[in-house]
């Protein structure tokens, strides 16, 4: 029997222009809360911005992911974008070309995903910024629990919970904090969150054209990271309830959280898994942590971390203090989500 | 003979070595396809290309900020790894020789060390891992020890051409730890680093271009 070959099945133009048309969309769309700050539109900022006398928080990274990275622009969030091809880095000049636009007077934040292009162009960019006299400092998220052994969290990638530090960064910001309280809030969220997720089927490249790599019929990868990075076990797919179980208990090896204690969750699609299985696995993960006497305060179901067509999910659990359940309560806006 | 470069040597250096970086394109693939992505050789060709271009189109004789300005058109060009590691290694070169618009041996070799210094940072790497570092630390220790030696910018390139062949020659031995090519693990021993290769290169081409310029112009 010959192997079926997954053919792409998209909608697009010439798939080398996928990013270019996709920015080109976004900003005629949402022209009132994001503008370009390059011709070729590949760094963007919030419309109103730059806020005078606010720290200001730049991200960036590969295409593919949306919302992340760009969604995440707006008030009570993010201030600039720098945007790179399928899942390729940004360049340096996009990151400063980024800081320069979004920065008044008390510094800027980078927080962004811990992959490797990504922090050799941050750093080049903060050591370019740096000698414009900008203050920059930096977070780097490491919550997938699945990349790293314990004891290796720095090494660790940045995926959906990276939603938690751009949302407690950014509303700290927005209280007008100073440059060094965003960061501590930063690197206190990114402390306590981690994310375990659970892919069923790959995603394509739109210039590759076919599956990079493939899950088998009736599989299910563990830990699988969101540009297909290998995960830690490959098997039978599960009941939901057991996937739950298994991400749930994972996360809670790696940080234990004590019965009476509030978390936040966070469910993200990969992009090719519908809200009702979401909230079937929801469902579980709320019932699984109620047995241990943890409470989930504001959950976030939906996608803020995709992998293009890819199928699956991951889950994120956010441990609050009342510092964090604060800021976690500050309104935001963007282009895709609003939280009054 | 000339013991110290000016704007216009500078220039022609690099257009030597991104010839040299043409000539061995699919060489420099074909290595990278062994260990990575194989487009290593794409990534010097097209970047130093982008920094040819801007060093022609430049009008000022700062030779360090000519290079960290090039450099950032390199990292434009070419976002990859090893783009943007290179792009790195120009700016802190660049950056260590800002404000000259000649530079003497001794200054010659502070712009290789602050390339060494910018791909350690950058990197994260260190020698011995298997990459870049592994032809231009050698290639450095050699210029400083030609320079203790009283020779000519011409013999301390010559040295430095001759320690980063062997270096990236002691590649094929060792394991990759770094990057892409550390998940070969023990595979990837008996294949030459591409980008050992690539700082070799560059210091050979580095070399001829001092060469040619300096015995050129009496």
């Amino acid at each position: 029997m010959s192997q079926v070959v997954n053919r792409m099945k998209k909608f697009l133009n010439d798939p080398e222009n996928v990013v270019d048309e996709m920015l080109e969309g976004l900003l005629l769309a949402h022209s009132d809360q994001l503008k370009s700050v390059r011709s070729d539109n590949r760094a963007l900022m919030r419309a109103d911005g730059p806020v005078i006398g606010k720290v200001a928080i730049a991200t960036g990274g590969g295409s593919g992911h949306l919302p992340l990275f760009l969604g995440y622009v707006g008030p009570g969030m993010l201030d600039g974008v720098a945007i790179g091809n399928i899942f390729a880095s940004p360049s340096a000049r996009q990151m400063l070309d980024v800081t320069r636009a979004i920065h008044s007077d008390a510094g800027v934040l980078y927080i962004y995903g811990n992959y490797g292009g990504d922090v050799m162009n941050f750093d080049m960019a903060a050591e370019l910024a740096e000698m414009e006299d900008i203050r920059v400092e930096t977070v780097v998220a490491t919550d997938d629990v699945a990349s790293m052994p314990k004891g290796n969290e720095a090494g660790r990638r940045g995926v959906a919970g990276m939603f938690y530090l751009y949302k407690l960064a950014g509303a700290k910001a927005e209280q007008m904090a100073t440059l060094d309280e965003v960061k501590r809030v930063a690197e206190k969220a990114n402390a306590n969150v981690r994310t375990m997720g659970v892919a069923l089927t790959p995603c394509i490249l739109p210039a590759v054209g076919h599956p990079t790599f493939t899950i088998g019929d009736g599989e299910m990868e563990i830990g699988m990271g969101i540009h297909g990075e290998p995960g830690i076990h490959r098997g039978t797919i599960e009941k939901a309830e057991e996937v739950a179980k298994t991400l749930v208990s994972t996360i809670l090896q790696d940080m234990p959280i004590e019965a009476g204690h509030d978390v936040s969750v966070l469910i993200n699609g990969l992009g090719a898994t519908p809200l009702e299985e979401l909230y079937v696995v929801y469902r579980s993960v709320h019932q699984l942590l109620a047995e241990q006497g943890i409470c989930i305060y504001r959950p976030y179901i939906g996608e803020f971390a995709t992998s293009m067509e890819m199928a699956g999910l991951s889950v994120s659990i956010l441990k609050l203090d009342d510092e964090l359940r604060s800021l976690l309560d500050a309104p935001f806006q963007t282009p895709f989500q609003m939280q009054k | 003979m000339r013991e110290a470069l000016v704007f216009s040597d500078v220039q022609a250096i690099l257009q030597e070595i991104g010839k040299i970086m043409d000539e061995n394109k699919d060489f420099l693939c074909k290595l990278d396809g062994a260990l990575g992505d194989g487009d290593i050789g794409l990534t010097m060709s097209n970047g130093l290309r982008a920094v040819n271009d801007h060093l022609r189109a430049s009008t000022q004789n700062d030779i360090g900020k000519a290079l960290m300005s090039s450099a950032l058109e390199m990292g434009e060009a070419v976002a990859s790894t090893m783009g943007t590691l290179m792009s790195s290694a120009l700016f802190r070169a660049g950056k260590a020789i800002q404000g000259k618009t000649e530079l003497s041996s001794s200054e010659v070799i502070v712009l290789f060390q602050a390339m060494v210094q910018g791909l350690k940072e950058r990197g994260k790497a260190n020698v011995g891992d298997k990459t870049i570092l592994d032809s231009l630390v050698p290639a450095v220790e050699a210029m400083e020890a030609a320079l203790n030696e009283g020779k000519s910018l011409g013999q301390i390139m010559l040295a430095a051409t001759e320690a980063a062949e062997k270096g990236a020659k002691q590649t094929i031995e060792m394991q990759s730890r770094h990057g892409r090519a550390g998940r070969y693990l023990e595979r990837s021993i008996g294949h030459q680093d591409p980008g050992a290769t690539v700082g070799a290169l560059f210091v050979k081409g580095f070399s001829d271009g001092v060469t040619a310029r300096l015995n050129s112009v009496d």
